[in-house]
């Protein structure tokens, strides 16, 4: 299959949602947002415009998987799995824990995993390392101290971990498309599951359950 | 020409697909219900409901388009629901129509789920949508709607309270049937005695348009210390004298509803109207009434994207369309529609 030269990609995984369009390499449309809870209202604007571009024909969509708003990256998802139903293009979910825009090739990301957890991944040459995992603040705070001299970056406003205000960035569709650009055919291939594409889940859906029910009559005591 | 429509529906647990003509005719329907999963947790878990929908959304319209022999080309428009419902779970069906539309630069439609359920006995009923009176009751909804027109309703009442479906599975949950409730009370009601239990009737003020449940729900709540619910006649007796409780009121009153508004025509569709027992009263009580009676079709009385494809046909048949930009509403309302 030969490589994509068009590749839309769709990153709503932070309250920045963006949209963003490389052909041959270069950046050719990129637009972003701000939105806590309308992606879905403020993506199509720009997805229209991007895929004017291209005659609605992109030969792949890159979608940043997170983890991060579990609800933007299912719209994204969504969103992707249309366009590539209706143009035939090739869908990618690539973490946007890969797509940070910054200088460094190697960077720590740490966030919020909810729950009173903190989530870690190391990211190089934009590619993970090992998995996302998940620790108490105590534990985060022992693994930064002993990397103290790598590169630590986060998605989440004003974090504060361990007396430390970590920098705060947002990850990008211009950065995913630039990434995937240059990706060889054997990255496609291992990107490019058969498995449905979903969002990077740090844990199973939280469920509360009643203690008991307050439907509860019993017989006075006479 | 483009002649059809492909809409999704994904407002609570099922998520569905289905593809209709611009005049109505349905040509495919498929859901992928998400009940056995979650069964287990007793009601549907919002972010579990989410995690399915979007495994489902896209096989569901790839499904559509090969059972109704068409391609994305053929369709003149795409349309979802946009609520009421749980917002993580109407952002699926509403993203991939929206995306779908904008990559094959056609329309979007929301719909609203209501209308949806409120058209949906027209499916298949060979004629245009005409005025009449409408009962749309399932677990989230009572309500009896005035229809004049598509798009032209009047709200003249709904429950108070709890729905009647929410009645049926919560008073299932207290005597110890499964998940939902509903089916469950239907099934067991069969060998049950209606009249072993005279459970109350809230007709309000005896000419109110408005349902009330709550009270049918505390009635059981207190005859359960006195019983044995291990004993399986004494369930049915039980299921048997709720279910025509909430029956008896839901018929006599969209009676009234058409009697007042001087209707022939009445309607009745939403996930209870499945209930056995509820259709042969209504057709009995239409029929003693000299009304025509629709009932929507049992595979359309549940959550499915065909009522949502043939709402949109009958809207963009009028000329309307969605911006683009239209959000969810959770709490969409029929009346603003």
């Amino acid at each position: 299959m030969p490589l994509p030269q068009t590749i839309l990609a769709l990153e709503l995984s932070t309250a920045r949602g963006s949209v963003a369009l490389v052909s041959d390499g270069e950046i050719i449309f990129s637009a972003d947002f701000v939105s806590h809870r309308s992606h879905n209202s403020m993506l199509y604007g720009p997805l229209r415009e991007a895929l004017a571009l291209c005659s609605s024909r992109p030969d792949a969509v890159a979608v940043g998987t997170g983890p991060g708003s579990y609800t933007g990256v299912r719209i994204a998802i969504a969103a992707a799995q249309g366009i590539g139903l209706a143009a035939q293009s090739r869908i990618i979910g690539f973490p946007s824990i890969c797509a940070a825009p910054t200088d460094a090739t190697t960077y720590n990301l740490v966030g919020d995993a909810r729950r009173g957890g903190w989530y870690h991944a190391q990211v190089t040459d934009s590619h993970l390392v090992g998995e996302v995992t998940i620790h108490s603040e105590d534990e985060l705070a022992a693994k930064m101290d002993a990397r103290r001299d790598e590169t630590w970056i986060t998605f989440d406003e004003n974090l504060n971990l361990a007396g430390t205000t970590i920098p705060a960035v947002c990850p990008t569709a211009s950065k995913l498309a630039e990434v995937a650009s240059r990706w060889t055919a054997s990255d496609w291939d291992r990107h490019e599951t058969t498995e449905p594409l979903q969002p990077i889940y740090l844990r199973e859906a939280f469920i509360t359950t009643p203690k008991r029910s307050h439907l509860v009559v019993t017989e006075p005591t006479p | 020409m483009p002649d059809c429509i492909l809409a999704l529906e994904s407002s609570c647990d099922e998520t569905a697909a289905a593809i209709c003509t611009l005049d109505g005719t349905l040509l495919a329907s498929s859901i992928s219900s998400q009940a056995d999963i979650h069964r287990r947790y007793g009601g549907v878990v919002p972010e579990v409901a989410s995690r399915n929908h979007i495994l489902h959304v896209r096989p569901l319209v790839e499904e559509v388009l090969a059972q109704a022999k068409i391609t994305l080309d053929d369709c003149a428009a795409f349309a979802a629901t946009s609520g009421p419902g749980l917002v993580s779970s109407l952002l699926i069906g509403t993203s991939m129509a929206k995306s779908l539309a904008v990559t094959t630069g056609r329309p979007y439609l929301a719909v609203n789920h209501m209308e949806g359920h409120l058209l949906s006995p027209f499916i298949g009923a060979n004629g245009p949508v005409r005025p009449c009176i409408a009962l749309i009751v399932s677990g989230g909804h009572t309500m009896l709607v005035k229809v004049r027109a598509v798009g032209d309703y009047q709200l003249l009442g709904r429950t108070r309270d709890d729905a009647a479906g929410e009645a049926f599975d919560k008073i299932a949950k207290m005597i110890g049937l499964p998940y939902p409730g509903g089916p469950e009370i239907d099934k067991s009601a069969r060998t049950g005695n209606p009249k072993a239990f005279d459970f109350p009737r809230s007709f309000l003020d005896g000419r109110s348009l408005e349902f009330s449940f709550s009270g049918l729900k505390t009635a059981v709540l207190y005859e359960l210390p006195k019983l044995d619910l291990t004993q399986p006649q004494i369930i049915a007796d039980l299921s048997a004298s709720v279910q025509e409780a909430i029956v008896e009121v839901l018929v006599e009153k969209l009676l009234l509803a058409a009697q007042v508004h001087q209707e022939k025509l009445i309607t009745v569709s939403g996930g209870v109207s499945c209930n056995a027992h509820l259709r042969s009263r209504l057709q009995k009580g239409a029929s003693k009434a000299g009304l025509e009676l629709l009932l929507a079709e049992p595979a359309l009385c549940t959550d499915n994207a065909g009522m949502i494809a043939f709402t949109a046909a009958q809207r963009f048949r009028q000329g309307h369309t969605s911006p683009i930009e239209t959000d969810v509403d959770p709490n969409l309302s029929i009346i603003s529609s």
